[in-house]
Formats: structure tokens, C-alpha cells, sequence
């Protein structure tokens, strides 16, 4: 999926060493403007595309499995949905890595650990709230810091945390049209166009929802559009008088600098240890 | 010191550039400013009669005047992450802070206009910048070509947008499109862009009566004021004393030892010392894939659709082996013995691919190359020394060879 520079020049480098280059990467690319004139057809024409390279000679599957599994991938992130209601009561990691799950085992997997989690999620609340934004999913190693400094993630604004499961995909539209729907309806991505304050009013919405105390925004390095996204988004929830860190992940995995930055956060807002 | 042959039309140059820039200074009463990325379809703009400032233009002069650093420094203290582009984060920099900077240079703008296919950085940038100046912002979604079956899609999305794009210029400025007009415009662009073209082409002969730095100098006009008529003489002025020079056997390094190619966007921070370094060593950097990026063939017949089919695909938005095919080319056309690549921080379309890219032209059929790791505008990523160091050993390769 095209999200942002380096995302596309991976991919290419990827396809380019390939032996066969046609079908080792496929490419989504998302239009990174979801409103754009044409935008509908063209996403149109890349599930079109992605369909033809992934059948092959093969039959494409009938309108009746497409929308079966539109159905289940609904009923995912209906579950996604209840599991984020709980999330106070969930350590970060055990959390997050429920969320990674879903996103990489098929749906039937998905379903039954996503079932589970949220009749097992049951610990109280004790912890001070925060809400994490930033890069897509976030390390384990910064959720540990995060719980061992006495916070808790109650609440996030990442692609692929609360923001995928914030939209249903349509059902009824014919199969192409339904899944063009539900990628240009959902609240865009990070690399995609997506009005600085208005996507914000959902982070903030989210804060307050939660009683969270803080907001944690982490970026990988490279990472362009947090890079860009940051001192926006701190302008806006300064305004508002929310308290917001940054953490810089470093390449190879420290984090010796995140422990005492989020330390001092903790402090900051007032957490108990 | 060696006497390196200067270029006399670079005066008609400096004469094209300061009417440019006054323009820019001093707009006249009532007139519309729009801001807009260098990859965009100006001729848009141009026939509604705006006035148009490059703001990636501006980041390279930037870099030129040793101001980079200190705005980029700003832009970090403002939040942006360190390793953003340093045109994006100079040119925020001086938004956010008006006085800094390069003075008079960025007038209020009335529109933006950002056009995708060069990079990722410019969508966020633009956002920015609609939010700093409050005004509106049209964005153009080029997709990136990963293969050549993807241009006639990516082709009809982007024309579609192209004409809500003139739709909401129509509304803007209560005009509306003179088609008659805009193809008068593509018909302008179409002649400096063939006059360009041609100059970039001089590099072939031996000696080459060009020096890459040179097209780096010239290249302003072609991607500020590309449909001007100042545009075409100084182009026409500019090929017809390379061509004398060519008749005359002059070396635009006088005296060429080394025939090479650059790839990437020039180190603008130190743009003199560092090309006259190769220059005294008698390396020509006879051709590049940067000053090539405004070499798209243009169709005034079909405005839009043609507009549409230049802009889709442009250099930077081709994947590694359409760019390997380029670049092999070049080698071979041009005569060249070795390849300079600048592994640009800033720039990661242009760079992320690079490594792919060389490594597939030495496997194809060997030819030295080396790589350098630096910036084009952050003097805190550039050391000229060791830079200098590298480039004198891999001349001492090439006199082996």
C-alpha cells in the first residue's frame, strides 16, 4: 500500500531485485487525496487490477464470497470496536499485540482471538490514561516503558489501531464499489491529505472520552508524514491545554532516551508510579 | 588557479531572473499570487494570469546563501522532525517566522497548488502552508508509475482533477478558461522545454561544452517561468553559444580529462566550490537525471489530457528500472567513464532507489560510480573535506582505467 515515500521506495527496490518482478510486490496505491475527482474510479481500478494479479489464470471468487467476506471483515472490526471500549483494562503490550494479531492472521483466526480477548479483558483501571499517536503500530518495547512508568494507553490515533476500525464497509454496493467505498470513506491515513484540525477533533474527542491525562506521540525514524504531522498537532492540543511528548524512536530498537522522556511525562501530568 | 570558460550568456540570465524576481517583489495592484510545486501544471495557473513563486526554488536559494541551516534549525525548534527535507523545512521556517530568511522573496499567497508527483514531503508541506497563510489549497494526485501498465490509469485520474482544479480557479477568480489561451501557453512551454532539451543534449559532444553546474544555474526558467517568451530567447541565446562552442572545440571545463554524470539534485550549499573542485581536475559532469526532470514532451492540441500525460511522468515519479534504462542510456550517449551519485538526504524518491539502480547498471556493463552521502542544502550533513577526499580517489580511479 502506497502511504508515503519510503513505503514506495522499499517496495520498489523490493520489486526491483526481484527474480520475477511483476508478482513478488503488489502495489496498492491509495489516492492521497480520498475527496480528488476520479478518486472512486481509480481505486476502482486498483482493486480491479489487484484482483486480476492475484487470481491469475484462476477464477475470480463470485460476488457472493466477496460479500461474505466484507461481512466478516465487518464483523472484525466490530469486535475491534468493543475491544477498544476495554482497552483501559488491558495492559498496553497484551493490547497492541491483539491488534498486530488481527491485522496479519486470517479473519477466522482474527475472530476467535478477538472473542476471547474481550471476555478475558477484566483488570481494573489503575493506571493514568494516555492516548498514543504516531506511526502506524507501535514497538512493544515502548508499550513496556509505558506501563513500568505507571501509564496506561487508554485510547490512540494510529492507522492501524482506532482509526481502522473506526468506519464499517459498506455492504450493499457490489463488490468493487464497497471496498472502493470503505477505503476512500475511512479517516485517511497517515501520507494521505487529512485536514490537520479536522482529524484532530477525533484525537481530542478520544482524550476526552477516555479521561486520558496526556497524549504520547511516537515517530520511526524517516518516517515523513509524523515528521510533518507533529508540531501541527501540538499547536492544536496546546491550545486546549493537553499535554503531548514526542519520542524520536532510534534505528536498532533503543529506547534509553523514551524511558526517561516518558518518566518526566509521567511526572508532568501527574501519573502515580 | 585553472581558468575555467564562462558562459556569456549567464548576463542575459541575471537580466530574465532579476525581471523575474521583481515580479515577485512588487506584484501589481490586484493581481493573484499562487505558490506551487515545481512539478505542477503551471500553464494552469499561467492562463488565469496568476503570479507564480516556487517555494522549492526558494529552498534551493536558500541553500545557495548558507541560510538552510539556521531556517532548518528553526523548523526544528518549531517540531519538525530533523531528517524532513530541507527545502520543506527552510521554507516553513520562513513562513512561520516572516523576516527570516531570503527578504521579499515569498509574497502572500492567494492559492496553492501541489502537485504530487515529485514527492510525498509536498503534501504536508502544502497543508502547512494553507494552514499558516489561510488560503486555499488544490491538490494534484499523481500515482507513482511502479509499472508502465499503471500510466493510463494514473493518466485519466490525474486529468480529472486537472479539471476540478480549473473549476475551482474558475470560481476563484471569476474567469473563465480561455482553452484558446492555454494552448498558446503549452505551445510556449512546449519550445523552451525543446530549447532545453537541446542544451542538456550539448553535453554529448567531445569535449562538452557544458558543465552540469551550468544547467544548475540556468535551470531556474524552466521550472519557474517555463511559457515566457524570455524564457525561449535566453534558451535560444544560451544553445547557440554552446553550439559555437562545440564548433570550436571549447571544453566547458577547460580541458576535459573525465567525462561524468550526475544523479540527484545539486549540492546547492556549496554549488560554486564544489562543481569548480571537478572542474580544476578536468571532470566534466557532461550530463545529469535532475535538470531532465522538465523534458516532458507537452501537447497543446488536447490541453488537458495532454497537461495530464507530461505530468504523470515525470523522471522522479518512474520506478528503479524505467530510471536504470535512463541512466544506462545516458552513459552511452553521453560517453561517459564514470557516474556521481548523491545520496541526498532531503530527497528520498530520489534517493531511497539509488543503491537498486547502481548496482544494476555496474552489473549490466561496468562502469565506476561512486556515492556520496551529503545534502543538498543542510551544511550539517555536508563535509566538504572528506567529500573532496572521496571524489580525488575515485579520479585517481578513473586515470587508471
Amino acid at each position: 500500500m502506497q502511504s508515503c515515500d519510503a513505503v514506495q521506495g522499499a517496495a520498489d527496490i523490493c520489486r526491483s531485485s526481484s527474480d520475477n518482478p511483476e508478482k513478488s510486490v503488489l502495489f496498492f496505491r491509495l489516492p492521497r487525496v480520498p475527496s480528488a475527482s476520479g478518486a472512486f474510479d481509480f481505486v476502482k481500478r486498483e482493486i480491479s487490477s489487484l484482483m486480476r494479479t492475484l487470481c491469475g489464470p484462476a477464477e475470480p471468487p463470485s460476488e457472493d464470497e466477496i460479500s461474505s467476506a466484507i461481512q466478516e471483515e465487518n464483523r472484525i472490526r466490530d469486535l475491534v470496536s468493543k475491544l477498544y471500549s476495554l482497552q483501559p483494562r488491558i495492559p498496553s503490550e497484551i493490547f497492541y499485540s491483539i491488534i498486530r494479531n488481527v491485522h496479519t492472521q486470517p479473519p477466522e483466526k482474527s475472530l476467535r482471538l478477538l472473542g476471547t480477548s474481550v471476555q478475558e479483558a477484566c483488570l481494573p483501571e489503575n493506571k493514568t490514561g494516555i492516548i498514543l499517536a504516531g506511526s502506524h503500530l507501535p514497538p512493544p518495547g515502548l508499550l513496556r516503558i509505558i506501563e513500568e512508568s505507571g501509564l496506561r494507553v487508554y485510547g490512540d490515533f494510529l492507522d492501524l489501531g482506532f482509526l481502522y476500525q473506526a468506519d464499517r464497509i459498506p455492504e450493499k454496493e457490489g463488490l468493487t464499489d464497497s471496498s472502493a467505498l470503505g477505503i476512500l470513506n475511512r479517516i485517511p491515513a497517515l501520507g494521505q491529505y487529512r485536514r490537520v484540525s479536522e482529524g484532530y477533533r477525533l484525537l481530542i474527542s478520544r482524550y476526552r472520552e477516555t479521561r486520558s491525562r496526556g497524549v504520547i506521540y511516537y515517530r520511526y525514524p524517516f518516517c515523513d508524514p509524523c515528521g510533518f504531522e507533529f508540531p501541527a498537532l501540538k499547536k492544536l492540543l496546546d491550545k486546549d491545554g493537553i499535554p503531548i511528548i514526542k519520542i524520536e524512536l532510534e534505528s536498532g530498537g533503543e529506547m534509553h532516551q523514551a524511558v526517561t522522556r516518558i518518566e518526566a511525562f509521567r511526572e508532568m501530568i501527574g501519573g502515580i508510579l | 588557479m585553472k581558468r575555467i570558460p564562462r558562459l556569456s550568456c549567464l548576463k542575459e540570465y541575471q537580466e530574465l531572473m532579476k525581471l523575474y524576481h521583481e515580479d515577485r517583489t512588487h506584484p501589481e495592484e490586484g493581481s493573484l499570487v499562487a505558490y506551487v510545486t515545481s512539478g505542477a501544471p503551471v500553464e494552469i495557473l499561467d492562463a488565469f494570469g496568476f503570479i507564480t513563486v516556487y517555494p522549492e526554488n526558494y529552498g534551493a536559494q536558500c541553500g545557495v546563501q548558507k541560510l538552510s541551516t539556521g531556517l532548518c534549525e528553526s523548523a526544528e525548534a518549531e517540531g519538525y522532525a530533523g531528517d524532513l527535507c530541507a527545502y520543506a523545512k527552510g521554507h516553513l521556517a520562513s513562513s512561520l517566522n516572516p523576516g527570516t530568511g531570503i527578504p521579499d522573496a515569498l509574497p502572500e499567497p492567494d492559492f496553492l497548488l501541489c502537485c504530487t508527483n515529485i514527492c510525498g514531503t509536498v503534501l504536508p508541506w502544502y497543508e502547512h502552508l494553507a494552514e499558516i497563510h489561510k488560503c486555499p489549497l488544490f491538490i494534484i494526485d499523481v500515482p507513482f508509475i511502479f509499472s508502465s501498465d499503471d500510466v493510463p490509469g494514473a493518466v485519466s485520474y490525474v486529468a480529472d482533477q486537472m479539471k476540478e482544479c480549473i473549476g475551482v480557479l474558475e470560481k476563484l477568480t471569476g474567469k473563465k478558461m480561455d482553452y484558446a489561451l492555454l494552448s498558446g501557453i503549452i505551445m510556449r512551454s512546449k519550445e523552451a522545454i525543446r530549447l532545453w532539451t537541446e542544451i542538456r543534449e550539448c553535453g554529448k559532444a567531445v569535449p562538452s561544452p557544458v558543465h552540469v553546474p551550468d544547467l544548475f544555474l540556468t535551470m531556474a526558467p524552466i521550472v519557474v517561468m517555463r511559457s515566457s517568451q524570455g524564457t525561449i530567447d535566453f534558451y535560444r541565446s544560451m544553445l547557440k553559444e554552446l553550439r559555437d562552442r562545440i564548433a570550436g572545440g571549447v571544453s566547458a571545463v577547460g580541458g576535459e580529462k573525465f567525462r561524468l554524470l550526475w544523479d540527484n539534485i545539486a549540492v546547492w550549499v556549496d554549488i560554486f566550490r564544489f562543481y569548480r573542485f571537478f572542474a580544476e581536475q578536468g571532470a566534466c559532469f557532461v550530463g545529469d537525471t535532475y535538470t531532465g526532470s522538465w523534458s516532458q514532451e507537452l501537447n497543446a492540441d488536447n490541453p488537458v489530457q495532454g497537461l495530464a500525460e507530461a505530468y504523470t511522468t515525470p523522471y522522479i515519479n518512474l520506478n528503479a528500472d524505467i530510471r536504470v534504462g535512463v541512466i544506462d542510456s545516458m552513459r552511452h550517449d553521453f560517453s561517459a567513464q564514470g557516474i556521481i551519485y548523491h545520496a541526498n538526504r532531503s530527497c528520498k524518491p530520489f534517493s531511497l532507489t539509488q543503491r537498486i539502480i547502481r548496482k544494476q547498471i555496474m552489473e549490466t556493463d561496468f562502469i565506476p560510480s561512486l556515492e556520496l552521502d551529503t545534502d543538498m542544502c543542510d551544511e550539517r550533513l555536508y563535509s566538504r573535506a572528506s567529500i573532496q577526499e572521496r571524489c580525488l580517489a575515485f579520479m585517481e580511479l578513473l586515470s587508471q582505467q
